[in-house]
């Protein structure tokens, strides 16, 4: 009796850990494209800053919130804040896309509550330090590059053992409420899986 | 520590006044349509009790058919004869809303804490970081029905609290959300929803006989204030909104995969599973950190340039919070409203399409500043040396300093230059011109292809209410809330607002008046026009220009 739920949750888990590694080697068929860090030359951002500067009233308020140190600590911000956010890892950004990203779907977005019981059941355990120490160090340095989406592919390890240890916080031995919700998503979980494989197979 | 808690509420009134009211009125520049179309319509019913359409006291405001709430119109009518109609007293009930709501907040988590040592420094720093607020700023300084409408709702459940001790201030509670439903659009679903959560969570008190009795006057007494809204509950006036705003039906859903068909097409393509999709993506955005404190709302009037809901600084702050808010179950009912506030504000705005709307979840502000509050008193008690202590102070002036100065930078100074036009910067100007420049004997035409210019254009001249009424005609008045049918041309004494009919126009002797595209300088040449006047954005670039045709001249070049 119990077998049926647990192959269900196998099941489940498959589709939740597969999609983001199918649909990476998939993209990757054009090759990963080089590094190109936050650091480089923006010449239209240095543009917007200098006919900005005129519009202030006096020199230093100018030069605290318009400056050239601004273009890369804006860009690091933006990467840092896409990095962290849900929808970038169960919508593929949607509703606010990043124009011209991958903007892949990386997980089901039934998988959602899985993640949130893995965060808060390794977060009341102290030998996770170095999984999320792991974690923010990867999103510090990841914020660095402007082509970030091409390489956030690190994070896959320290996600998936999370989600993994949000499945064995449920109760196996009985089966309970997060079962019938294993049963009720999986259906969508398998309409994401297919549709994300379509939306991203090479034509 | 009370004494401490009091002096920082007066220090972040202090700061709200400071942030909210300077030009207040000038900043933004412009009036936009809907403020002028509610500020007219206020003048309307000072002036005649009846709206522009002539409905004696509108249930909701037909306006340009998005049949606007009430509550923030009627708030207006008192205050025209004493500040008389400008942009500063149409935006005034907003400024008040937003001030009071500080003092309200404060109340609401003392109360919340049972008057704990913890619940003093909550209280205080949540009012404290409400006050610089950019979200919350943004809409205390223009006319948006959400500010009110937040003021109301955050009252209601403050007396609902408190009449959990007191029954009979349960009836004014009962009261006060039934004016918060109608306020703004949001609470049509947060108020119901608040108040199933006050039921369940509170049944055990409220059906108790010293309770029981109040709670069922309150409720009969919200019933029949909200008995007017509910006659109209499902004409298509008062769904307009719901209507034009609302998820789009299946076929036009974002991420519909074109190529498939049949069993393929209704399993990967279903408009449920879409739907369902799109829904949790909207409602999740609200939660999303890369909205709060980075790209905050991409419409130009809902946000100030270079800034979004919060600041960048209070992002781990918020994150922080957020886990102390789930970790610490002994914080009390402060931390059961503050997870209902988190968890509940989101969906009306999630269930309408545009990505992120600040207007639509403005009381989401609430429990995110909670959240950050609490983060930044964990991190204080942590310091344990005096020295850390002070240090942490001063990084928290520091922070607040700049946070002040950032507001400056963007609300007043970024947000004037290039955001003019998006508040319809210039329309005042237009009037000012017609009055002082312009032959009053002479028609003029202004154009209206591109925008909606007669609220302004009624409300700068402030014209005869009276006169509008009977000169204008929409839909019988029988048909006032279940017909969207529009009329786009208007006059206003010798001012129509119409789409200008170049041939027919020049032959008359009249001013015409467009934008930069209505009115081009080859138009000006070409057609013999004389320029009496450009009215230029501060950018200086041309919004709008004032010209007088000369058909003599146009028939010589004819002849």
């Amino acid at each position: 009796m119990r077998a049926i739920p647990n192959f269900l949750q196998g099941i489940f888990v498959t589709l939740t850990i597969a999609l983001w590694p199918l649909l990476f080697l998939l993209t990757l068929s054009s090759g990963l494209p080089p590094i190109k860090t936050i650091f480089s030359f923006d010449y239209q951002a240095s543009q917007l800053i200098l006919r900005k500067i005129y519009l202030y009233p006096n020199i230093p308020l100018a030069r605290l919130f318009q400056n050239k140190a601004q273009i890369p600590t804006t860009k690091y911000e933006s990467n840092l804040v896409a990095l962290i956010d849900p929808n970038n890892y169960f919508f593929g950004f949607h509703p606010r896309e990043v124009a011209g990203g991958l903007n892949l779907v990386k997980f089901p977005f039934v998988s959602l509550p899985f993640f949130i019981l893995g965060f808060y059941a390794l977060s009341k355990r102290k030998n996770c330090r170095l999984l999320f120490g792991f974690l923010a160090a990867s999103i510090l340095i990841l914020s660095l590059l402007d082509n970030f989406a091409d390489y956030d592919f690190v994070l896959y390890f320290p996600l998936v053992v999370i989600f993994l240890h949000g499945c064995k916080s449920i109760p196996q031995k009985r089966i309970g409420l997060s079962h019938l919700y294993i049963l009720l998503a999986l259906p969508f979980a398998a309409i994401e899986f297919l549709r994300q494989l379509i939306i991203s197979y090479p034509r | 520590m009370k004494k401490r808690a009091i002096f920082i509420l007066l220090l972040a009134i202090i700061l709200g006044v400071i942030t909210r009211h300077y030009h207040l009125g000038l900043a933004p520049a412009g009036l936009y349509l809907d403020e002028a179309a509610q500020g007219y319509s206020a003048y309307s019913i000072l002036k005649t009790g009846k709206d522009e359409f002539g409905l004696p006291f509108p249930i909701v405001f037909r306006s340009f058919a998005d049949f606007k709430t009430p509550v923030y119109i009627y708030l207006i009518v008192p205050l025209i004869p004493i500040f008389g109609l400008s942009a500063f007293t149409v935006r005034l009930p907003s400024f008040l809303s937003s001030i009071l709501t500080l003092p309200i907040l404060f109340l609401l988590i003392q109360k919340l804490t049972s008057g704990k040592q913890s619940g003093y420094w909550l209280s205080s720093l949540s009012v404290l970081l409400l006050s610089l607020s950019p979200w919350h700023i943004l809409f205390g300084r223009t006319n948006f029905e959400c500010n009110v409408a937040l003021l109301i709702y955050l009252l209601g459940i403050y007396l609902f609290y408190l009449g959990l001790k007191k029954p009979l201030l349960l009836i004014f509670s009962g009261v006060v959300l039934a004016v918060a439903l109608p306020a703004y659009h949001s609470e049509r679903l947060l108020v119901p929803l608040s108040a199933l959560f006050f039921l369940v969570r509170f049944n055990k008190v409220l059906l108790k006989p010293t309770h029981l009795r109040f709670a069922l006057t309150g409720l009969l007494l919200a019933f029949l204030i909200t008995l007017p809204l509910l006659t109209i509950a499902l004409t298509p006036g008062f769904l307009a909104r719901v209507n034009t705003l609302a998820i789009d039906p299946a076929q036009n859903l974002p991420g519909v995969i074109t190529g498939l068909s049949g069993l393929s097409n209704s399993a990967l393509n279903s408009g449920f599973f879409l739907r369902l999709k799109d829904f949790l993506a909207l409602y999740l955005a609200y939660l999303s950190p890369r909205n709060l404190f980075f790209l905050g709302d991409s419409g130009p009037r809902s946000s100030f340039p270079d800034l979004s809901t919060f600041f960048f600084w209070q992002l781990p702050f918020y994150l922080h919070g957020f886990y102390l808010l789930l970790k610490k179950k002994d914080l009390g009912e402060i931390r059961n409203l503050t997870l209902f506030m988190l968890f509940v504000s989101p969906i009306p705005a999630a269930l309408t399409r545009d990505p992120f709307s600040t207007i639509r979840a403005l009381p989401l502000v609430i429990p995110v500043t909670i959240l950050i509050s609490l983060s930044l008193i964990d991190i204080w008690q942590r310091l344990k040396t005096s020295l850390r202590r002070l240090l942490g102070l001063a990084v928290f002036g520091l922070l607040l300093i700049y946070s002040l100065l950032k507001l400056y930078s963007s609300a007043i100074i970024l947000n004037e230059y290039y955001r003019a036009a998006d508040w319809n910067y210039g329309w005042q100007q237009v009037v000012e011109v017609i009055n002082k420049n312009t032959d009053s004997t002479l028609p003029i035409v202004i154009d209206n292809v591109r925008t909606e210019p007669y609220s302004q254009v009624l409300f700068f001249t402030k014209f005869d209410p009276a006169r509008y009424q009977r000169e204008n005609f929409e839909v019988p008045l029988s048909e006032y809330y279940t017909n969207l049918t529009r009329q786009t041309t208007k006059k206003i004494g010798r001012i129509s607002l119409r789409g200008i009919a170049w041939e027919a126009d020049l032959a008359v002797k009249q001013y015409l008046i467009g934008d930069f595209l209505a009115i081009s300088p080859e138009q000006i040449s070409n057609n013999h026009l004389r320029l009496i006047a450009e009215i230029k954005y501060p950018d200086g670039s041309v919004a709008f220009r004032i010209t007088l045709t000369q058909p003599e001249l146009n028939s010589a070049t004819i002849k």
